[in-house]
């Protein structure tokens, strides 16, 4: 993985199917995500006690839901919560595994031995499975269940940047720069870390789907935001107690999130095609 | 071979070992002090109402002494099969995980089933007929079975088969017509999966300078498949359905929830929720085991089905 990988990414990108449609799902996403207090036509935690699960209306166009809050402004505010959450996860994440990769596979010895035994520790057990009992430990909300989640799931990222540096610092362009006097920490920023980055691209577009997944989960389960909060997971939650009576409460969040994911799946899976065209789909340009 | 056996013994056990000061430490994450909350599960949520109740308590179990003395007898009693008392029923913990474990284990048995048969059909399927509409329909659908939650797929089910068309029990653990609903919908990512990557690495060996040689001594394209190609795909498809049953335990968490499937999940986030921690420890305790007894099994099947591996240590 180098640099002209990364070239020949770019020119691949416009021809693949998978990743325009993609592209598209998340640049829709986003863009409400974003206009979030434009699109809402109502405050997401105003409660209507009179107009309970009431149907389609001009004043509530998807209806509202158990507390008569208006279903559409909570799926737009939803959708922006879990997106941030799942992006504040994911930055954290990969910064941690990142540094711990980089640590490990530049200095080698006993620091790598540690990170390898703590990583091979974090793969063996089930992210979710941690994360719902961190939470449950430190109570529900969105600080707890960002930190909850930042804890697992980076050992992935910290596995590939460790493997690549180690197939990048023997290179001789490192050489050179180590011949050259120039400083270790210079070395590992500006030599091996923008050398590594290609491979995480993939799975950084499918971990932030993966999350949406996790961060959803959890909610739904009570062992994510606290109760009332818009968020996807928690209105499916909300929906869940009416189910299968009131099936669009539960449905139409569902196919919210649904979409995102498969939107970041469809990029994170169109540019591994690229980057590795021995597997999936053949690209004759390689 | 038994060299490495007992290597990888050795390093499970010290992953247990880790595994085991996190759960024992999750007594004193949870906010407050241990014994005021054992009393609080034991009275539904109400508070202690004498300072005396507490302190008593404490002296019992002796909860003021020395953590590391606290968790040498905990794990003395681990060894021991003796995982504590469940705060809230007071009964063995041991004894409640055990029902649990059960109930999961046949959800997770069946799913896996599922999740190796269609995805290694569809996957092989979609191998033979590379590029065709199939194979390019199958392949959406698999980011689409990839994409979708099983809560999702599982409400779904709930409306077609139990409310719609009355064919299927809602929820609930009643013979092999109740199994059906969760394990489908939590197998649907397995499968998803599992034909992708049998898709993937059938493909590749496809392109070996073997298969030309089978061709070439005019050997039928189905024995090539199955007996040449398919055989030599197994090992990364062998690794991928090790991790694949550890996603399924961690997959019937929210799924169970949903069908009232009285399993390890279902225990697991009602005693996070109630703060009953020796059940917390036992649940996630045992979780553990079953994920690092997963792997060892995952590296020794590895070696036996491709014996060019050499023995080297995972990272």
């Amino acid at each position: 993985m180098s640099h002209r990988d990364l070239d020949i990414l770019k020119e691949n990108i416009r021809g693949n199917k998978k990743i325009l449609m993609g592209s598209a799902i998340i640049g829709i996403v986003l863009l409400i995500a974003l206009l979030a207090p434009l699109i809402a036509p109502h405050d997401p935690g105003a409660i209507d006690l009179k107009n309970r699960i009431a149907s389609w209306t001009a004043e509530y166009p998807l209806g509202t839901d158990y507390m008569g809050r208006c279903l559409l402004s909570m799926l737009v505010y939803g959708l922006r919560l879990s997106l941030i959450i799942a992006a504040m996860v994911l930055f954290a994440r990969v910064t941690l595994g990142t540094t711990l990769g980089l640590i490990a596979g530049y200095f080698g010895g006993t620091s790598d031995r540690l990170i390898c035994r703590i990583i091979d520790f974090e793969l063996v057990f089930p992210d979710i499975v941690l994360a719902l009992v961190l939470v449950g430990t430190l109570g529900p909300g969105i600080p707890n269940m960002v930190l909850a989640l930042s804890i697992v799931g980076w050992s992935k990222y910290a596995r590939i940047i460790r493997s690549t540096v180690i197939s990048i610092k023997e290179k001789g362009f490192v050489e050179s720069a180590r011949a050259l006097g120039v400083s270790e920490s210079y070395i590992m920023r500006k030599h091996i870390l923008p050398n590594s980055i290609a491979p995480l691209i993939p799975m950084i577009t499918l971990g932030l789907g993966g999350l949406l997944l996790s961060v959803s989960g959890l909610s739904f389960i009570g062992l994510g935001v606290e109760a009332g909060t818009p968020e996807l997971g928690m209105m499916i939650k909300n929906g869940f107690s009416a189910f299968p009576g009131h099936p669009h409460l539960v449905l139409v969040p569902s196919a919210v999130i649904v979409v995102c994911v498969t939107g970041f799946m469809l990029v994170g899976d169109g540019i591994r095609d690229l980057l590795d065209p021995r597997k999936g789909n053949s690209f004759n340009s390689f | 071979m038994w060299k490495l056996f007992f290597r990888r013994l050795l390093a499970a056990v010290l992953t247990l070992s880790i595994l085991t000061v996190f759960v024992f430490a999750l007594l004193y994450l949870y906010p407050g002090d241990p014994a005021e909350r054992i009393l609080q599960a034991r009275m539904n949520g109400e508070l202690p109402s004498s300072r005396e109740i507490v302190e008593e308590l404490k002296k019992e179990m002796e909860l003021d002494a020395p953590p590391y003395l606290l968790y040498l007898n905990w794990a003395n009693g681990v060894l021991h099969g003796n995982l504590g008392y469940s705060y809230v029923t007071r009964r063995p913990a041991a004894t409640i995980l055990s029902e649990s474990f059960q109930a999961t284990t046949e959800l997770v048995i069946i799913s896996m089933l599922i999740v190796v048969f269609f995805g290694l059909s569809l996957g092989l399927l979609a191998a033979w007929k590379e590029d065709s509409n199939i194979d390019n329909l199958l392949s959406y659908l698999a980011i689409l079975g990839i994409s979708v939650p099983g809560y999702v797929t599982a409400f779904i089910f709930i409306l077609v088969f139990a409310v719609g068309l009355h064919l299927l029990p809602v929820a609930g653990r009643s013979g092999l017509q109740s199994m059906l609903m969760p394990s489908a919908s939590l197998s649907l990512g397995g499968v998803a999966m599992l034909m992708r990557m049998t898709r993937s690495d059938t493909l590749e060996e496809m392109r070996q300078d073997y298969v030309l040689a089978a061709r070439a001594k005019g050997l039928r394209e189905g024995h090539i498949l199955i007996k040449h190609i398919f055989r030599n795909s197994l090992p990364p498809l062998v690794t991928y359905l090790g991790l694949e049953l550890g996603g399924l335990f961690s997959g019937a968490i929210i799924v169970e929830n949903i069908f009232a499937w009285p399993g390890i999940g279902q225990l697991l986030v009602d005693s996070v929720q109630s703060g009953d921690i020796p059940m917390v420890q036992a649940c996630v305790l045992i979780i553990g085991v079953i994920f690092i007894c997963i792997n060892i099994v995952v590296d020794l099947l590895y070696i036996y089905i491709d014996p060019r591996i050499k023995p080297e240590g995972v990272l």
